[in-house]
């Protein structure tokens, strides 16, 4: 959690530094430059230097922009790629109800009902905090920090694990822990067990007094933090810590119809039991989806890109009031609308167009360092950085176009009189 | 050349019409050179406007070299102008970002004039009116009575048959204004029609003007040149 602190405050920081660019600075080089003085003469040749600042301006507030949605929107892609995962393990169609020990009979009612596909057991749903196990290649040697879970086959077939070596666990109704075990790959590596092909069959010592077999190796899968590399794992048929019915149903079914009939059935066993059951992918979506800090950031984020669109309209409009003369004085000598609406967007589309070359590939970079924080990420999803590039190119080119059209057709006397 | 008959504009200002002109009847022959004077808010602008056709009118009839030009659409009337009118500012109005020679070239731009025929006639305007060694200069960097050298210079490299001039040496000190007085003469004298609008008495008595108008009420009359 410490991690997500910084992260938080990095994005904040980040964050404001970008609305001060965007926003305020421009603003205040803008104020600064009076155009009174160009016209006096103070500020000479005129020409040059005003509008190289003017289009520095425009580029570096365009930028800014795009490279602040880009961000925002990662962000959000990621944090959603994370609530709604199901490419790490499965959490669609899956219930959870929680149970103090192995019940037997509850599990084979349940079972019976339309809906229900498959039952699995497990100690606590991935996605939570594992249980603590240390594991060492043999008695003698040092012991290494690993994620413990208890479970069935029927668990691992819910959670749709991919299994790249040996088998999954065997199947059993026995109530004594099994010693063949189920493992990810990054638990041979850190014990030194060899490549995945070769390690079904290998032993290791689990907490210095059980010695268990390797049955089946997992690819390192996402089950708790999408920021660092899974822990090395171990899964492992044990009645004794069963504490979850992981019940996977057929289709999609009508939550709370669905859990009326769990509690009918749970009544008969446990009639003075309240019964403990969840939705795995709402839970998740909780677990994983900053819905608060979210609000704070998107209030935040609402805040900012508003001073900088803000700045952005200013500054278009800025640019072409800095020319209603120049236009009133073009029209005068006989320069049509189309010419002028032309003349007035060219420049800016240039603009955007170099804004456009610096943005996308800087965002893309942005994007990818943002990326590299999570171990397990979605990626820098290419074509939503279009997608948002365009429509940022899209609302700047009305802005110009209306304004340029605005501007030409303007009675030039209006803009020419003197007064 | 020109002629407005029974000519009104107003602007409706809620239930409210307000005159901007009043009957302006008014008949400028080629080659004359026309000074209209008269109090502020007489409406002088407006009418050298209205001339010019920058801006429109409500009411009457405008004959401009044989066209009618109440008749005719606003793409027209651009096309129009663009030929035959060359316009100078008080404020001289020329493009800050461009140099001497740009803003002189201007105008030429619009008219489809070759490149080659730009030039030369950009260098012969500038030869004669003295400032070929301004021309890349910015407009910032001319005195008052340069910047209206060139704001003249813009307005008749295109060899318009009709000058109009809105207080062309307002903002200029006397000297300078009888130097652009003199040139204005010398334009007159090669077959340009002048219309200009003044302030001062004696600009337009060394203009000597072959006709003087006065503007007052938004109405306009002749004025002989013994009533002063
Ligand atoms: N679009 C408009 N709407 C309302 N009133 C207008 C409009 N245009 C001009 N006027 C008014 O019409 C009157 C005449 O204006 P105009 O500029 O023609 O005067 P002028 O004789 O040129 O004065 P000055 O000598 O000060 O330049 C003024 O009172 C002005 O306020
Ligand atoms: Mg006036």
């Amino acid at each position: 959690m410490d991690n997500q602190w910084i992260l938080w405050s990095s994005f904040v920081l980040f964050a404001m530094l970008l609305g001060v660019l965007a926003g305020f600075i421009p603003a205040k080089i803008l104020s600064r430059f009076k155009p009174v003085n160009v016209l006096k003469g103070t500020i000479a040749p005129a020409a040059m230097g005003k509008t190289f600042l003017r289009n520095m301006l425009v580029v570096i507030q365009f930028v800014a922009s795009a490279c602040f949605i880009f961000i925002v929107a990662s962000m959000f892609g990621q944090f959603q790629y994370m609530a709604t995962d199901n490419t790490n393990f499965n959490r669609e169609n899956i219930y959870n109800i929680a149970v103090s020990e192995n019940q037997r009979l509850l599990q084979q009612d349940i079972l019976a009902n339309q809906h229900v596909e498959r039952v699995g057991l497990v100690s606590t749903p991935f996605g939570g905090n594992a249980a603590q196990a240390s594991v060492a290649k043999n008695a003698q040697s040092e012991s290494v920090a690993a994620s413990y879970y208890a479970a069935n086959s029927d668990f691992i077939i819910n959670m749709n694990l991919s299994i790249l070596a040996g088998s999954n666990l065997i199947s059993s109704v026995s109530d004594s822990a099994s010693a063949f075990v189920l493992v990810n790959e990054q638990l041979l590596s850190a014990l030194g067990l060899g490549k995945t092909q070769d390690a079904v069959g290998k032993t290791f010592m689990m907490n210095n007094k059980q010695e268990v077999t390797i049955g089946g190796v997992t690819s390192n899968f996402c089950y708790s933090n999408y920021q660092f590399t899974a822990k090395p794992l171990i899964i492992q048929y044990n009645p004794q810590q069963f504490h979850v019915l992981n019940i996977k149903t057929k289709n999609k079914v009508e939550e709370q119809r669905f859990k009326s009939e769990m509690n009918t059935i749970w009544k008969k066993y446990f009639p003075h039991t309240e019964l403990s059951f969840s939705n795995y992918q709402k839970d998740m979506y909780e677990r994983y989806f900053p819905g608060g800090d979210m609000n704070i950031v998107g209030t935040f984020c609402v805040v900012v890109l508003t001073i900088a669109l803000m700045g952005l309209l200013g500054i278009v409009t800025y640019h072409n009031e800095m020319r209603t003369k120049e236009v009133g004085i073009r029209k005068v000598m006989g320069a049509p609308v189309r010419e002028i609406i032309r003349q007035l967007s060219k420049s800016f589309i240039k603009l955007t167009l170099i804004s456009g070359l610096i943005s996308l590939p800087l965002g893309y970079v942005i994007c990818y360092l943002f990326m590299k924080l999570f171990v397990y990420s979605y990626g820098v999803n290419l074509l939503l950085l279009c997608t948002l590039f365009t429509s940022i190119f899209g609302m700047a080119l009305i802005t110009i176009i209306y304004k340029s059209a605005h501007a030409a057709i303007a009675n030039p006397v209006k803009s020419l009189r003197t007064e | 050349m020109l002629e407005l008959k029974k000519v009104y504009k107003w602007v409706n200002n809620g239930n409210q019409r307000i005159f901007l002109l009043k009957d302006i009847n008014l008949t400028i022959n080629e080659g004359e050179f026309v000074s209209i004077m008269g109090p502020s808010g007489s409406g002088k602008s407006t009418l050298l406007n209205v001339i010019g056709m920058l801006d429109s009118f409500d009411e009457g009839i405008y004959n401009f070299v044989g066209e009618s030009v109440h008749q005719l659409k606003e793409k027209q009337r651009t096309n129009l102008y663009k030929q035959h009118i060359g316009f100078v500012f008080q404020a001289y109005h020329l493009i800050d970002e461009l140099t001497v020679y740009e803003n002189i070239e201007t105008p030429l731009l619009y008219q489809n004039v070759k490149g080659s025929d730009r030039k030369a006639m950009v260098a012969d305007i500038l030869d004669r009116f003295n400032i070929v060694a301004k021309k890349d200069l910015f407009p910032a960097q001319l005195s008052g009575g340069q910047q209206q050298l060139v704001g003249i210079a813009r307005a008749l490299i295109a060899r318009p048959k009709l000058l109009l001039a809105d207080e062309p040496t307002g903002n200029l000190n006397s000297k300078q204004g009888e130097e652009i007085m003199e040139l204005f003469q010398q334009v007159n004298k090669e077959g340009t029609t002048i219309i200009q609008v003044t302030h001062s008495e004696k600009m337009q008595l060394m203009a000597t003007a072959s006709s003087v108008y006065w503007m007052a009420l938004l109405k306009i009359k002749l004025r002989s040149r013994q009533d002063n």
